[in-house]
């Protein structure tokens, strides 16, 4: 397809905001808004261009506890996470057991008794493991604990791809650089999270790759063990 | 319903207050800073509007409450990337719940039938631009411009963007083949970007 053409790229941001561009055009699309500030720029006018349809739609309160749930996915993950320092030092102990490939070290410490589960742990280097996976019982979200000193380059932030097998590359969300990030999982991330033999770490631009899909290099790939 | 003042004239006067640009902007820029209570002041004024998106794209009252707490964790996660430049706040507020209901929708794809899209009939025809007095009311380019578009071929566009149907869901609710309505999206959509040129 030719993507010079202002009203072509015009046409599929417009399809692609309407939200009829889907599966594979929709992607392509993504893609090239990461490449083409004109796709961008078609994007964001479409957006803003259609937002006053959704501001003519009667708003809608929330439920009280709808705001709870986000406070405690966002900062109120340590309190449930109880047990973690023991985790840790058995991820540690653990990890140095690993052999890795280049940079690349992962490794699985598998708890089943014990929830949260960590599953993997991430690290571009095995003796400074940057962040652990862990999840609840549920699979309603990914914790995400940052164990290392995660150094962010201006414009860039760190993406979690799930890597179902024989499937595209799922985004799980951004890794945060400090702390503890309760990410909660929607039903097509849990599905690709159940399906992925693997996760990845992507460098993204800053707000994630704006195609879905990794778009800069890929630091990490680890095994995770299958999820029930 | 009076305009506030400064509003850019893309924004039309709305049931409720309409949030002010510079205000989300402000509060987008503390959330970076990582001041939480700048979300919640976010969440208090822009989370019912995104809800009434989400449930009319996901059909489900708590399907889209689940939603709206991943849309604020990535808003909350995400603010610091929020750059002036690339539009309005409410557009990127509005968009990321919108994208995060088409991934949702994606995903329970099998489970929308079309007696679930035949339901939503009376509640279009209510609410669909040209049938709602709120609607015609409110003005702005958008609004005017879909005005110009004839009733059917509209509706086609009102069921893509606020229900998030598919071109084939699109089709069945209107009951015309699935070219048709693909070849009336595109006539539609270069007419919209022409009316709002002009």
């Amino acid at each position: 397809m030719n993507y010079e053409n202002p009203e072509l790229l015009d046409r599929l941001a417009a399809e692609y905001v309407l939200g009829t561009l889907r599966g594979a055009a929709r992607r392509r699309f993504d893609r090239l808004c990461a490449q083409s500030e004109a796709a961008r720029r078609a994007l964001w006018r479409w957006e803003d261009d259609w937002t006053p349809l959704s501001r003519a739609l009667t708003p809608v309160q929330p439920s009280p506890q709808v705001w709870g749930s986000v406070t405690r996915r966002l900062f109120g993950s340590e309190a449930r996470v109880p047990g973690a320092r023991r985790r840790r030092g058995w991820q540690l102990a653990a990890a140095a057991a690993v052999v890795a490939v280049a940079l690349i070290v992962g490794l699985l410490v598998r708890q089943p008794s014990v929830p949260p589960q960590i599953f993997a742990v991430l690290g571009t280097d095995r003796a400074h493991p940057l962040w652990q996976l862990e999840r609840p019982k549920t699979l309603a979200a990914l914790t995400i604990r940052v164990v290392g000193s995660v150094q962010r380059e201006p414009g860039k932030d760190y993406e979690l791809w799930a890597l179902p097998k024989g499937g595209q590359p799922v985004s799980l969300g951004l890794l945060p650089a400090t702390g503890t990030l309760a990410h909660p999982l929607s039903e097509a991330q849990r599905a690709a999270l159940r399906a992925a033999d693997k996760v990845a770490v992507s460098v993204e631009p800053t707000g994630g790759s704006p195609t879905g899909s990794p778009t800069g290099p890929i630091i990490i790939v680890t095994p995770v063990p299958a999820l029930g | 319903m009076s305009r506030t003042e400064g509003r850019p004239p893309t924004h039309p006067p709305a049931p409720a207050p309409e949030p002010e640009r510079a205000e989300l902007e402000a509060l987008l820029a503390r959330c970076a800073a990582g001041d939480r209570s700048a979300l919640e002041s976010l969440y208090t004024r822009v989370a019912p509007i995104l809800l009434a998106v989400l449930i009319r794209m996901l059909r489900r009252r708590d399907v889209a409450e689940d939603a709206l707490q991943d849309v604020f964790v990535s808003v909350w996660q995400r603010a610091q990337q929020f750059d002036p430049i690339r539009g309005r706040p409410l557009a990127w507020l509005v968009s990321m719940a919108r994208y995060r209901a088409i991934d949702l929708q994606r995903a329970r794809r099998p489970a929308v039938a079309l007696t679930e899209v035949s339901a939503l009939e009376p509640q279009l025809q209510s609410a669909g631009p040209g049938e709602s007095g709120d609607l015609y009311g409110m003005g702005g380019p958008l609004l005017r411009c879909l005005e110009q578009i004839a009733a059917p071929q509209r509706r086609c566009l009102v069921l893509a963007y606020e229900d998030g149907l598919t071109h084939s869901e699109i089709a069945r609710a209107v009951n015309e083949p699935l070219g048709t309505v693909k070849s009336w999206m595109r006539r539609s959509l270069t007419a919209l970007r022409r009316c709002l040129e002009s």
